[in-house]
């Protein structure tokens, strides 16, 4: 973001605008209002939670992917500073960035939101039957007053008005009187400070793919309707049956790139996703169904993110899933039995027709359909293919300043990527608005806190009817009677809803009245309501753990509905359960941590600057420390981008942003030595060597800091042992190295007869040794190659490789790329092309190999123990960009590994040839090759480990920093109050590292803002006096919150780290442990008040 | 109690085997991993049988001890008391579900909900059998899919270790049941609750001469307690706490320990723990003699005596008086 644009800002709104409620737009509003800024969420839907809620599992862990978001759900739906406005649109935004005025339509939705319980009294009665079930996507029905799926948020039902046919039961019905059939549209006016679009995506409608028969046979299935066969609580209730009979059908084929890299379609681009999520689909089907299989039609298998390739192997070898490189060119329905004939050409070249008893399209991702009216409403313009247009250097921001966009929106992408770039733009408006934090966010005030120690319980029950939802089943007076009688009840009744507005004053006022101490409320569940009756007992001056609740509805009413008296027994069993244990709650402590306003970055490469630079620019101090004595990192070896942006402009731009900017602090040459402490107070040791590069001369900094951003980044993979020639020959070169030469314009002058130039792709990647792809290489290797072949078109380029992987966007470089005649030719899987030379070269070719040795060493910078990181190669041969440019035209062994004839050098070396296994012919071609260049992957930093050591944190088993979870906390570590981004994490392109920096800084921004951070108030305790220091507690906490102490004598938790899962307390050896809150006393009088 | 172990084990035995059949039966079916992890708690269980293996003498077949069938169609029909403890993220909220999904189920389960499965301490899972629970759900996340990441591996590892210990006292180990239920899975909830719920119906009460461990209340009890006393010492807990990693990672010398091994070493803590379990709870009842308690026990005097000098020796037992030429011991507890 410009200087101007900021300073422009500085009478901003604190207030944010998010444009759809799907897992980007509810990463984004957590985060915003996590640190200080009020969110309006607004989707066109009437409940959040995006396609990300219609799918089953998710890829590479396979997690149910409800389970993982349903929190986030609720808290968007709870959260005092986002307010959730489904069911509407943006008409129009007027204003500058810092002060937008935001007009929206808010469609009629027939059920007041308030009153509405949720409770679906009105869907069970309602007469009509055959709505097309959206979420179901057809394949189930649903009444016309509805919700979109049971944990929508809100969870308020609406009317379709399209298929109501007005007969009026639901009002009638309708306790809460909640139906409003009069309700009408209505326009509202929002100021806001910055907008986030994360409106995500659509599926691509196959229909207009006649050859698929999608729309005339049954079982043609799209992969969004097969993940709703999948799911659980999908229309066939987790079982794999085909549409057309309800058969198990035990043949899928899944047919890739439908309406992906498809000219014909309109979409030239790769949709990202499906290679994975039909692997993924076609490994739950074969869970549910162990005899199905599953076959996967593809073009290239794209499996290119973290974790991915393991999980594609992992499908062939342990599921027997079947992968076959090919376009199937037409599906045919056998009308008897509806199966279908699938007719593919092989990779040998003959067509090969085959039957299948279900097809499953893996359908591409589309901007969604109304993109263009909320482009024109928005004011931002968009790309070729209709997503958001933005830059690659400026990945998140949209074309009208002060508007962001995350998520699909932006390019297809995956929930990780989308997460990652939604806390990106969250960080991104935190910076522009910096200045108004806190100036529109809503705090609560509370009446002080009763003491009720040494008052004995006395505990007032609450039992809801939730309207007939309980009294229709249980008998409701009776169980309040029956909680009457119970030990230390002073006081029970029952109400129509308890979570009425009225009830909830009423509780407070028997909480005076009766003098109570615990409150029990019998109603829904605590997933859901608890936190709303925990507010309601604080408002009433009790602590919020002086409450209990019993699920008499969820667990009880609604399962047993046939048995009344079982269920009225049941219910006074849950009820005498709360209420025991409500006894012996006590209050608990939701302690305060201080944290301190300052992060420590560490890495000042590309992730490290682009983090610290928006924390400062949200306002925190950030120390900033670099082993190198230059900032840059890999960065450094580039020098444009694929879409042709100058890297070294942009490089010197944002060091000397850094260097000057009054929040950072740069430790060059320096290395952190030691860290303690945990989130919120950090405490570190910085060491720094003289700039001038003395031994000895070292000083040593103490700094602290609230968080800890990792950026360390990564490492250019080097052949060694003279593979493939590599520093052996001087026609062998790196990708990087190629890069620069040719943007030194080494490419210009060179001629056909210098030979074809061949880059072979995959080396040091997806090999035994490192079984990962590096995902960049494709692109890179695509990006050279349109580049050189521009500069000369004359000669001959060559791509060996396995699979291009030029996901998104990318594609159509790819396309591009063929289009200037750059030849692919397919290598198979472990047969590696060989580079040899006719007349053999042992001769080390001197100056090469020591460029090499000093680029390697420039790569790795050590960050714990601190190698000598210094660019020590710029003195001879090396390929560091700052000397090409001014040695470049001096340097004959750069130019004679381009332009050999001009060599002035009498031995010269011999030819290159290039033999590959080409799977297209199935022959051995030999390629006479001017130049060789290799597309060597990115390997995890060297000083990792012990990075990863101090810091208590993960790496996973290629050794990247592992992140709390895959999908959903993509730059936060499970240690709270660290972060990571760029390559250090995981091998990603530059704007996917500018991205997930920004969203390490906005993750961070979360801790910072809050000044003061509450630790929840259930947790662990040692009872110093039986603890043996066995250490067990420690190692099975993953949190880190358990060590010894100084002393080494006793374990002791610490309060900020605790998640109070009772991990440790259930595993001590010696019961030293409690979980406050969970008690084992507290369990125990729940276990005998149930069972007696 | 020589005679009565040669019994239980026998009778464990038989619930295993049957037990075991039907696991493999359906592992083979479905391949399901939760079946293979049943298969695996058995062979756990087969183990532990073989340690305390002595003289079969009585054959009794376990399918016929308690014809479950039969009575659950009946009037007034055995209808089990199950608790469950389930995890707040997944298995409660499936639960919810099955509530939302209007699912119906039957009335036995009582739930109790805690924040992670991992926090279902050995002993928690049997105390419910004290009161009068005839079986014990723990129902956690799916694997990979815990709030807290490994909370449901470590309440995996403690429910494999107290079905052996169950079954080395007699007790069949299928009134205690591990599984994991998703957020999504509403449908699956109410199915496993009624799959169980059936289960224990054809073991039949605990601690009922017709159940299929054919124990009385009395002896059942005196059992649990032991087990739950066992689940309180500090070696069966450090087994516990470490089988998954020393299973599935590195042991001290680098090297992966192989299953047999750890499993003989379980099942001769578990021999033992029970024992001196069993003597404490008799020395805490009042004043008695090694050979008061070989009887009560059914065990050699000899071994009573070993175990009741170890309990001394550890501070649990201290020399009341000597009646006769017999010293008596209380428990200190």
């Amino acid at each position: 973001m410009a200087l101007d644009e900021r300073s422009a800002a500085r009478e901003s709104v604190g207030a944010v605008l998010v444009i759809g409620g799907g897992i980007g737009g509810m990463q984004a509003a957590l985060d915003l209002a996590d640190s200080g800024f009020y969110v309006y969420m607004v989707d066109k839907k009437p409940a959040i939670g995006g396609v990300m809620a219609q799918l089953d599992k998710t890829f590479p862990t396979n997690d149910c992917s409800m389970c993982i978001m349903a929190p986030k759900l609720v808290e968007c739906g709870r959260h005092l500073n986002i307010e959730v406005i489904t069911n509407s649109e943006v008409a129009d935004v007027r204003g500058d960035p810092g002060d937008f005025t935001v007009r929206l339509v808010r469609h009629a939705r027939y059920v007041d939101q308030e009153k509405c319980t949720g409770c679906g009294i009105c869907a069970m009665h309602c007469p009509v039957g055959a709505a097309r079930d959206r979420f179901n996507l057809g394949l189930g029905a649903r009444p016309a007053i509805y919700i979109e799926y049971p944990q929508a948020v809100p969870l308020a039902y609406i009317i379709d008005r399209d298929t109501c046919i007005g007969c009026g039961l639901c009002e009638t019905l309708c306790l809460a009187q909640a139906v409003k059939y009069d309700d009408v549209a209505f326009e509202r006016e929002l100021r806001v400070g910055a907008i986030i679009v994360a409106t995500g995506f659509d599926a691509y409608d196959p229909t207009e793919r006649k050859e698929y028969g999608y729309g005339r046979f049954p079982n043609v299935v799209t992969s969004m309707e097969f993940e709703r066969i999948l799911s659980a609580s999908g229309p066939y209730e987790g079982r794999v049956l085909r549409p057309s009979d309800g058969d198990i059908p035990r043949r899928i084929a899944f047919i890739q790139c439908v309406g992906s890299r498809d000219r014909a379609a309109g979409n030239r681009y790769c949709s990202s996703v499906c290679c994975m999520y039909a692997t993924k689909e076609a490994v739950i089907a074969k869970e549910h169904q162990p005899d199905v299989e599953a076959t996967v039609f593809f073009m290239d298998m794209r499996s290119y993110g973290k974790g991915f390739e393991a999980y594609i192997e992992r499908a062939k070898e342990e599921y027997g899933v079947r992968f076959i490189r090919t376009r199937v060119s037409d599906v045919e329905e056998d009308s008897d039995t509806q199966n279908l004939i699938l007719s593919y050409e092989t990779e040998e070249g003959g067509v090969v027709t085959e039957e299948f008893d279900l097809v499953v399209l893996s359908v591409g991702l589309v901007p969604p359909r109304d993109s263009e009216r909320l482009a024109e409403a928005l004011g931002i313009s968009l790309d070729a293919h209709g997503f958001a247009r933005t830059e690659h250097l400026n990945p998140l921001a949209a074309t009208r300043p002060g508007v962001f966009v995350c998520g699909a929106m932006q390019g297809p992408k995956d929930i990780p990527e989308t997460v990652t770039q939604a806390s990106g733009a969250a960080s991104a408006a935190g910076a522009l608005l910096g200045a108004s934090r806190g100036e529109l966010t809503r705090t609560k005030t509370y009446p002080e806190e009763k003491d009720v120690r040494g008052i004995g319980p006395r505990i007032g029950v609450f039992v809801c009817h939730c309207g007939i939802n309980i009294g229709g089943v249980v008998d409701v007076p009776a169980v309040a009677e029956y909680a009457k009688t119970l030990p230390n009840v002073v006081y029970a009744e029952e109400n129509l809803y308890t979570c009425s507005q009225d009830t909830q004053r009423r509780i407070q006022e028997k909480v005076e009245e009766y003098g109570l101490t615990r409150v029990v409320v019998a109603s829904c569940t605590p997933r859901t309501h608890e936190p709303l009756f925990q507010e309601t007992c604080r408002e009433a001056g009790l602590n919020y753990y002086l409450f209990q609740m019993a699920n008499i509805r969820d667990q009880c009413s609604w399962v047993h509905m046939r048995n009344p008296k079982e269920a009225t027994e049941k219910a006074k069993d849950l009820v005498k359960a709360a209420c025991a244990k409500a006894s012996l709650l006590q209050p608990l402590e939701r302690i305060p941590i201080e944290v301190k306003q300052s992060a420590l970055v560490i890495g000042g490469g590309l992730a490290g600057m682009v983090a610290a630079l928006d924390i400062a620019d949200q306002g925190f101090c950030v120390d900033l420390v670099e082993a190198s004595p230059n900032l840059g990192g890999h960065l450094r070896k580039l020098c444009f981008t694929l879409a042709g942006d100058d890297i070294r402009t942009f490089l010197t731009e944002l060091s000397s942003r850094v260097m000057s900017h009054p929040n950072i602090n740069v430790h060059l040459s320096a290395e952190v030595e030691d860290i303690q402490g945990y989130v919120g107070n950090f405490k570190c040791s910085i060491k720094v060597r003289s700039t001038d590069g003395e031994v000895g001369d070292e000083t040593e900094l103490e700094t602290e800091h609230g968080v800890i951003v990792v950026a360390t980044g990564g490492r250019e993979y080097v052949p060694t042992n003279g593979a493939f020639l590599y520093g052996r020959h001087p026609s062998v070169v790196t990708q990087a190295e190629f890069e620069k030469a040719v943007a030194l314009g080494a490419f210009k002058n060179c001629e056909a007869e210098d030979g074809p130039v061949v880059m072979i792709q995959c080396v040091g990647s997806r090999d035994d040794e490192r079984t990962y792809c590096s995902r960049v290489c494709c692109s890179e290797a695509v990006k050279n190659a349109i580049r050189a072949k521009k500069e000369n078109p004359n000669r001959d380029v060559f791509i060996l490789y396995r699979d291009v992987r030029t996901y998104g966007t990318r594609e159509v470089y790819f396309e591009e790329a063929r289009e200037l005649g750059v030849v692919f030719i397919r290598y198979p899987d472990g047969e590696m092309p060989k580079v040899w030379s006719p007349a053999p070269t042992v001769r080390e070719h001197v100056g090469m190999a020591q460029g090499i040795e000093g680029e390697a060493n420039h790569g790795n910078p050590c960050y714990a123990k601190g190698l000598n990181g210094s660019s020590s190669s710029t003195g001879n041969q090396g390929l560091d960009y700052l000397s090409c440019h001014t040695k470049s035209e001096t340097d004959p062994g750069l130019r004679n590994a381009f332009n050999p004839k001009d060599s002035d050098d009498d031995s010269q070396p011999g030819p290159l040839m290039v033999e590959v296994a080409d799977t297209l012919l199935g022959e051995k071609l030999c390629i006479p090759a001017g130049l060789v260049v290799l597309s060597t992957g990115i390997v995890p930093g060297e000083g990792n480990k012990a990075l990863a050591q101090m810091l208590k944190v993960p790496l996973d088993e290629d050794g990247f920093f592992l992140e709390a979870h895959m999908k959903l906390r993509p730059v936060d570590f499970a240690t709270e109050g660290v972060f990571v981004a760029g390559l250090a994490h995981s091998p990603k392109t530059i704007d996917e590292t500018i991205a997930q920096a920004h969203a390490a800084a906005g993750r961070a921004a979360t801790v910072l803002a809050k000044g003061v951070i509450m630790a929840e108030g259930i947790k662990s305790e040692v009872l110093a006096t039986r603890c043996t220091r066995c250490k067990l507690c420690v190692e099975v906490c993953q949190y880190n919150a358990i060590e010894l102490d100084d002393k080494d004598d006793v374990a002791v938790v610490n309060k900020a780290l605790c998640k109070g899962c009772g991990l440790c307390a259930a595993t001590c050896r010696c019961g030293a442990i409690t979980l406050r809150g969970f008690t084992e006393e507290e369990i125990l009088a729940e276990v005998d008040a149930l069972v007696c | 109690m020589a005679e009565q172990v040669t019994v239980d084990v026998n009778q464990a035995e038989g619930v295993l085997e049957t037990e075991r059949v039907q696991g493999l039966e359906q592992a083979s079916g479905t391949c399901n991993t939760i079946e293979a992890q049943r298969v695996e708690a058995e062979q756990v269980e087969a183990e532990q049988v073989k340690v305390e293996r002595v003289e079969v003498k009585h054959a009794v077949d376990a399918e016929n001890a308690f014809d479950a069938e039969e009575d659950l169609g009946k009037e007034g029909a055995f209808e089990p008391v199950i608790v469950g403890f389930l995890c707040n993220w997944c298995s409660y909220a499936g639960a919810d579900l099955a509530g939302t999904s209007r699912l119906s189920y039957p009335t036995n389960l009582r739930v109790i909900r805690v924040m992670c499965s991992g926090r279902v301490d050995p002993g928690l899972m049997l105390e419910p059998f004290l009161s009068a629970a005839d079986g014990v759900m723990v129902l956690g996340c799916h694997p990979a899919d815990c709030h807290y990441m490994t909370g449901n591996y470590q309440a995996e590892q403690r429910v494999l270790c107290v079905k052996a210990l169950l079954a080395h006292l007699g007790i069949a180990s299928g009134r205690l049941y591990l599984d994991w239920v998703s957020a999504a899975e509403g449908a699956r909830f109410a199915e496993l609750v009624a799959e169980f719920t059936n289960q224990v119906k054809k073991l039949g009460p605990a601690g009922c001469g017709e159940s299929q461990e054919g124990l009385s209340r009395e002896e059942f009890i005196r059992r649990v307690r032991v087990a739950k006393r066992v689940c309180e010492k500090e070696k069966f807990r450090w087994l516990v706490g470490r089988r998954k990693a020393l299973l599935e990672e590195e042991n001290v010398y680098g090297e992966k320990l192989q299953a047999g091994k750890f499993n003989d070493l379980m099942s001769f803590v578990i021999t033992e723990e029970c024992l001196r379990a069993a003597i404490e709870l008799l020395a805490e009842e009042g004043p008695i003699s090694c050979k008061e308690i070989a009887e009560v026990l059914g065990m050699p005097a000899g071994k009573v005596l070993e175990h009741t000098a170890y309990l001394k020796r550890a501070g649990l037992l201290e020399l009341h008086d000597v009646r006769g030429q017999s010293p008596r011991y209380v428990a200190l507890r």
